[in-house]
């Protein structure tokens, strides 16, 4: 027997083959390197080389075990082959996925708080120039919002409630302000009104050059970035070199975009019928109560012909498409990666420019970057990432307020011409719309405003191991941030025609450095497996501004402040502030079931007094894997983790120098001094927010379908806010923490595959979120909030009441009787003003999420992107200027404040009508400007993005091609007046004044086509 | 486990060698509890009180202009902006915002006095004489902005009302609740730092952009016509008009009050340049073809109307209701804050012929008939006669109407009409508006402890 079994087996030792194959992953057909290959049974294999090839020599009836991290484990039996190509399906699963967390990396199994990881293929391809865009609607708890569709815009993004999470690019935390030293918005007296659009710091990142965004929610997770996680942290990971042949891809499209919802006017001959019809009702009015219209009214006004309003002689113009058009979009990049088992690179160059729905906006921008890592030794790793980005911008003058192009041409007069005969611009002034403050076309073309920016960011680091176990490493960083601003006002501008043209130019330099010093060990004794991690880290952001305002140009196209006869201002100034940082982390694993994070950070921050400079944020959380008891039985869900967080985060965010009470530059007749800048509270310190997370991941049948679900609740206390004080201190506000806000919560995500067959995939993958804030105590209440400095109270902040709750008069309908628009007496006084103001709307969605389908057939695909908001509302104040029902803002005969919507034809006529709008009127105002009959439902379901593809494969040299259709913001279901519910004309960055539409630029729909090349 | 703790001491030793690096200093900025430690610095200081005064919400603009629309002489245009029509309409509420400036402005500016007035006694590296003339300035600027608050938010023609305004006389600590103070405690402090200030000013000094002696003299002169100490007014005044230092410009030279700047017509002229300008023009003016929405400010064809029943007033020429854009009505401008290119117009604190005005309002009907008709004649008008002004309240009249065309966008007539309670009986406005009500701010800030002012 004994030697039967020898001598069978003999023969076969001796016929020991040579089996070599390559080793793919399925998605993209990508090769592998370093696949553990071994014999089952046994523990002797091998690895891929760097091309996924590989080469054993078994005995011809084994099994090879094909392993690699992130894919299902695949058996394959010899059978005597010698070539055995092997393609490993990636392992969608719980198990093994691995995410980026603050520090480190771990196996998704093993995370304990509430972090979503995207990867590249989900956001790629979609033509936005910043990443938070392309992200939008995929990520349960997050918000992001597009208040304005000027290119290269900042963007709104809301973390489970909180406004502006931190961005960490490669462990580099970004700049959370605007890069540009001007203001875009000033009004008649060239006072700045704000910022008007914002620029975003992340729109200088290359969204194709992602790897992975991972967006840390809770405050186990996010604690470890202490000090500024309060309102969630996103980590941006930039694609890094792989061993193996090195990759060469090619990425393009080029589309149009349009307004994607347009505004309808009136035409000349309806916007006359309006005012006639206007000054019929009020001169009815007046001969029944003259008391109305007050002593001094003269009637005259009601009767006398309306000069200028000839409707056969009218060009009958249509502003809106005057300023807007059809505008291209395009992007083009080229990237390779590669490398070998010593070092890796990954370099790319992109090229995206934008021209602006309105004319003559554009962005540009040019990137490039280099990711690099070297093994110097079996223990020494270094490396360095440089991303370089060169973008220009024209920007929209007054953007996003009341005096810029856009809010000029809604409710600019059809009467007007944009060119008179002889070629020069129309002069608003003799067309009677008073509304305007220039000729929008005029404003758009004569006011030329770039902003130019270089940014560099720089990593170099290095990575010892100094013993087995134990890691250490340290980095330097640095965000080398310029622009320039460039404003010139012609002569033919209302705004600088007295001065004979005028400009505005800015510098801005900003340098932040960054040293982390990071230590990890790890141990394992039994089932008991520990990591803990300590580090230093320091950071000093340091900005300067310089600007200068000159006025009185020659012609010819001098425009820089040169040329300028006088010089009417300079400045010139810096901010600065330092961070330093303590942290340490601790992970704690038993048999894979039982898990405990426990981090603290302590942060000191120059922006707090002195006293006050450190605050200490601490976190726990303990997870269960029920699914790796042995009880555990269940076959329908294969995985389950029950997961509980608790911890603290701060926020620091209070702009520099609020510290002390400081006195500023100050000068008076020709000699200089100084005055009282500002005053500041001692006890001024971080705010902290705590956050409660529960959560359970899961998995059905072994990955057909996974998912999680979360519960939040999260209090933002001692809250940095801009308070108001008694004016008796010599200030109306003062930084000070005050306050207590909460955010509640739930998500659910899920993922499943519905179909897969040889030809057929079908995934789909959703999400959905509900928070609900509130004020829970303030030391004011009822503070009265502005969204722009000249509108009344738009926003409230009530005890009870969510952040951002719209304030105004309660709109109850048009009276069919009389037409009148009538309110609520809320104070039942008799009287209707603003003291009867009340709570008509909030600003934050209660409900959000996105619904993401993608279906292959053979080489086609199509992803369809579905997102919504719902809950909330949008102040669309707007209106109260374009649907004033003909009123003339009592400038007399001849006076048009504003064209009114084609809504307004379905007014109110005669008694007995039930119409949604009221009776037209001239001089007796008939609707309320801070009243909810603004208040416009602000939910709505956007088919965000749709892609068609087809790959072709293996062509010549080209690995292969995939050439694709696309539709950006296809179709908005709606019922909002405006052009785009998703608005803030303000730029929203405070949500407590978020949610107002005063003339935002247009979002647009963008129809695209583009290819992936992969050679 | 060794190399580790070397490590770790190598970082902590590290980081604990930089205690210093979250200390940061701002290039633009001074420490408030050392910025006044010396002369100069105090003198620093002093301009930063005047240049706090220039503030375009408060001297700087808007409280010569809120005034103007209050007391009738101004319609408001702009676009359809609540806080400004309120204004016009006169039917300004708690919530308004150009008012809430208006207040914070001006409590801005005693903070910035108080601060100085502060430090002042610990500055040893001046001489004598120096520091009190530094002492009084500032004396005088809070003590003249004490006084204009309580214009405008205290029930200044009644010396026995509780609802006079905080008077602010120390560093403001966010714990302090200081609370209104009575009429005549109001009164009281007013003229404690003017007569202070009046010993302690350099009376060798005579640049009329600072406040000189007769700047304290002129304006004692005026809180006493308020107060209603008619004597101490009439002394006051007379003391400005005899230095000699003062004199009235001939009719055809009115306008040069307003163009050239800095005239013998001035007492006090708050002075500002093309690199520090003033809001007046951006306010009332703009630009050539400017149409009303675009204006702020506009004249009031109550103006309009008065100056056409007065023939031979040169001052009428400082009214424009011809020239302007007509397309939006009423069209009529003010013409006294002229220059769009360097839009350096002055503001205007205290103007010599306010003293013949108060010292002929002082003396009554009899005894001041000549001193009103010196301001007449000198702009072109002729003599009234005791005729012409048979009773107390013709004379009255004959006053109010002076001021009117003197002072029009200067921010004088909603003051006079208040303090001699006819707001009511000459506009129609209703009496309670005499003044403005305490922004709804500032109640909300001191948890109520502010009280309202009466029908608001």
């Amino acid at each position: 027997m004994l030697f039967g079994f020898l001598c069978f087996s003999n023969p076969l030792i001796a016929q020991e083959i040579v089996v070599t194959g390559t080793v793919t992953e399925a998605d993209a057909g990508e090769t592998l390197p370093d696949v553990n290959i071994i014999v089952k049974g046994t523990s002797s294999g091998v690895n891929t080389d760097v091309f996924g090839k590989y080469s054993i020599n078994v005995k011809p009836n084994v099994t090879l075990v094909f392993k690699y991290v992130g894919y299902k484990e695949q058996e394959i039996e010899v059978n005597g082959r010698e070539l055995i190509n092997v393609i490993l399906q990636p392992q969608a699963t719980l198990v093994s996925e691995l995410v980026v967390v603050g520090y480190g990396v771990q196996k998704k199994s093993q995370i304990t708080g509430a972090i979503t990881s995207i990867q590249n293929k989900d956001f790629k391809d979609q033509p936005v120039s910043n990443l938070a865009g392309s992200i939008q609607g995929r990520v349960s708890g997050m918000n992001v919002t597009v208040p304005s569709g000027t290119p290269g815009a900042g963007m709104l993004v809301n973390v489970r409630g909180n406004n502006g999470p931190l961005y960490v690019v490669d462990g580099i935390p970004l700049l959370s302000e605007s890069q540009s030293a001007l203001s875009t918005s000033f009004d008649l007296q060239g006072k700045s009104t704000g910022s008007g659009q914002t620029l975003s710091s992340v729109s200088d990142i290359n969204p194709n050059d992602i790897e992975s965004v991972e967006i840390l929610k809770d405050a186990s997770a996010a604690a470890i970035y202490g000090a500024r996680a309060a309102n969630g942290v996103v980590l941006i990971t930039t694609k890094r070199g792989k061993a193996g042949k090195t990759e060469i891809s090619l990425n393009t499209y080029t589309g149009t975009q349009q307004v994607g919802r347009m505004i309808e006017f009136m035409s000349s001959a309806e916007m006359r019928e309006l005012v006639e019809e206007g000054r019929k009702n009020d001169l009815a009015l007046y001969n029944k109560d003259r008391r109305i219209f007050g002593d001094d009214f003269d009637p005259s006004v009601l009767t006398e012909p309306l000069l200028g309003f000839e409707v056969a002689k009218s060009p009958n113009t249509d502003w809106l498409r005057s300023v807007t058009r059809a505008a291209p979009i395009q992007n083009t990049e080229f990237s390779m990666r590669g490398g070998n088992d010593k070092t890796r690179f990954f370099t790319s160059a992109g090229y995206f420019s934008q021209d602006g729905i309105v004319i003559e906006n554009f962005y540009k921008r040019f990137n490039y970057r280099l990711n690099l890592d070297h093994n110097v030794s079996d223990n020494f790793t270094i490396g360095a990432n440089i991303s370089a980005t060169y973008s220009k911008n024209r920007r929209s003058f007054n953007d996003d307020t009341y005096t810029g192009t856009i809010t000029n041409a809604l409710g600019a007069s059809p009467f007007m011409p944009v060119y008179e005969a002889d070629g020069s611009y129309s002069m608003f002034e003799n067309y009677e719309s008073s509304w305007l403050s220039d000729n929008p076309v005029k404003s758009a073309k004569e006011i030329r405003a770039f902003t130019t920016g270089n940014r560099l960011l720089g990593t170099v680091y290095g990575e010892y191991n100094i013993a087995k176990n134990l890691k250490f490493r340290t980095s330097f960083s640095a965000d080398v941030a310029m622009s320039f601003d460039n404003q010139y006002k012609s002569a033919l501008t209302s705004d600088a025609s007295a001065v004979g043209g005028e400009a505005h130019e800015a510098v801005f330099r900003n340098l932040t450095w960054l040293n982390e010093n990071i230590l990890t060990y790890n141990t394992t004794v039994g089932k008991n497996s520990w990591t803990f991690l300590g580090g230093v880290t320091e950071q000093r952001t340091q900005i300067e501004r310089s600007s200068a305002t000159g006025q009185g140009f020659p012609p010819g196209g001098l425009e820089r402040i040169s040329s300028a006869a006088t010089i009417s201002a300079a400045t010139s100034t810096g901010s600065a502030f330092s961070l330093l940082s303590f942290l340490g982390r601790v992970n704690y694993d038993y048999a894979g079931r039982y898990l405990l994070t426990a981090t603290l950070r302590a942060d000191g921050s120059s922006r707090f007094p002195k006293d006050n400079q450190f605050g200490y944020f601490p976190s726990a959380s303990v997870a269960w894997r029920v699914s790796q008891e042995p009880f555990y039985t269940n076959k329908l869900f294969t995985d389950v983790k029950v997961r509980a967080s608790y911890g603290l985060t701060g926020d620091q965010e209070i702009g520099d120098f609020q510290n002390k009470t400081f006195y500023m530059p100050s000068k008076y007749n020709g000699q200089s001094g100084i005055q009282i800048r500002n005053l500041s509270d001692p006890n001024l310190s971080w705010q902290v927010n705590t956050m409660l997370n529960l959560g359970v991941d899961f998995e059905v049948k072994g990955g057909q379908m996974s998912g999680s679900v979360e519960f939040f609740k999260s209090n933002k206390t001692r809250l940095l806010s801009e308070n108001i004080v008694r004016g008796t201190t010599g200030f109306s506000t003062v930084t000070q923490n005050d306050g207590e806000v909460q955010n509640i919560g739930a998500e659910l995500n899920l993922t499943t595959t519905l179909l897969k067959t040889a030809d057929w995939k079908w995934n789909v993958n959703f999400n959905t979120t509900y928070v609900k804030n509130e004020i829970k105590s303030w030391s004011r209440d009822n503070v009265y909030l502005n969204a722009f400095n000249d509108l009344e109270a738009t926003h409230i902040l009530r005890i009870g009441a969510p952040i951002g709750s719209f304030y105004g008069l309660k709109y109850l309908g048009v009276d069919p009787q009389t037409g009148d628009v009538q309110f609520e007496d809320f104070n039942k006084d008799g009287v209707i003003d603003l003291n009867d103001s009340q709570i008509i709307g909030q600003a934050q969605p209660n409900w959000f999420g996105g619904l993401t389908n993608s279906v292959s057939y053979k080489n086609f695909d199509l992803n369809i992107f579905l997102r919504y908001v719902a809950g909330n509302q949008v102040y669309n104040i707007m209106r109260s200027t374009t649907e004033n029902l003909g009123y003339g803002n009592d400038g007399g005969v001849g006076s048009i404040y504003a064209n009114n919507t084609k809504n307004v034809l379905n007014r109110w006529k005669k008694p007995g009508d039930v119409a949604e709008y009221g009776r037209a009127s001239f001089v007796n105002q008939n609707y309320a400007q801070n009243s909810s009959q603004y208040i416009e439902n602000g939910s709505f379901l956007r088919i965000q993005n749709v892609n068609l593809g087809y790959t072709f494969k293996k062509l010549k040299i080209i690995e292969n091609v995939r050439l694709y259709v696309e539709a950006q913001n296809l179709y908005v279901f709606t019922k909002y007046k405006g052009f785009d519910p998703e608005v803030s004309s303000n730029g929203g960055s405070s949500d407590r004044t978020a949610g107002v539409d005063f003339g935002a630029y247009p979002q647009s729909r963008t129809i695209l086509i583009g290819a992936n090349i992969k050679f | 486990m060794k190399i580790l703790k070397i490590y770790s001491l190598l970082i902590i030793s590290l980081f604990m060698s930089r205690c210093g690096f979250l200390e940061e200093t701002s290039p633009n900025d001074l420490d408030a509890a050392t910025a006044i430690s010396n002369g100069a610095s105090a003198q620093a200081a002093l301009i930063g009180c005047y240049s706090s005064l220039q503030n375009g919400s408060s001297y700087g603009g808007q409280f010569a202009l809120i005034a103007e629309a209050c007391g009738g002489n101004a319609q408001t245009g702009g676009y359809n902006y609540i806080s400004l029509d309120q204004l016009g309409a006169r039917e300004v509420t708690p919530a308004n915002l150009l008012v809430e400036e208006l207040w914070a402005a001006l409590y801005r500016t005693i903070t910035n006095t108080n601060r100085l007035l502060n430090a002042l006694p610990n500055i040893n590296d001046l001489p004598a004489a120096q520091k009190k003339d530094i002492e009084g300035q500032a004396r005088a600027i809070r003590a003249m902005v004490h006084f204009d608050i309580l214009r405008y938010f205290g029930e200044h023609w009644n010396q026995n009302s509780a609802l006079g305004i905080p008077i602010i006389q120390a560093t403001q600590t966010l714990q302090d609740a200081p609370n209104r103070a009575t009429v005549s405690a109001n009164y009281a402090a007013i003229i404690s730092d003017l007569s202070a200030a009046l010993t302690l000013i350099d009376p060798t000094h005579k640049a009329i952009q600072f406040i000189t002696k007769s700047g304290v003299n002129s304006l004692l002169s005026r809180v006493y016509l308020y107060k209603g100490d008619k004597v101490k007014a009439e002394a006051h005044a007379t003391e400005v008009i005899n230095t000699g230092d003062f004199a009235l410009v001939d009719a055809a030279n009115y306008k040069t009050i307003f163009d050239k700047r800095l005239t013998s017509e001035s007492i006090f002229e708050l002075k500002f340049d093309n690199q520090n300008r003033s809001a007046f023009n951006a306010l009332t003016y703009g630009r050539d073809s400017a149409i009303r929405s675009e204006i702020s400010f506009i004249a009031d064809t109550i103006l309009n109307a008065f100056f056409q029943s007065r023939a031979g007033d040169k001052r009428a020429d400082l009214l424009d209701f011809v020239h302007n854009n007509t397309t939006i009505l009423p069209s009529g401008r003010t013409q006294k804050y002229r220059g769009e290119e360097a839009r350096d117009n002055s503001a205007y604190m205290m103007r010599f012929a306010e003293m013949y005005l108060i010292r002929a309002e002082a003396n009554g009907r009899v005894a001041g008939l000549a001193d009103l008709n010196l301001i007449r004649v000198q702009r072109g008008l002729t003599a009234l006669t005791a005729a012409d002004v048979p009773t107390d309240a013709a004379y009255q009249n004959a006053l109010l109407d002076e001021n009117q065309a003197e002072f029009n966008f200067e921010g004088h007539r909603y003051f006079d009409l208040a303090r001699t309670r006819q707001l009511e009986a000459v506009t129609g406005i209703k009496n309670f508006r005499s003044i403005m009500p305490i922004p709804g701010r500032e109640i909300i800030a001191s948890k109520g402890a502010i009280a309202q002012n009466q029908g608001y």
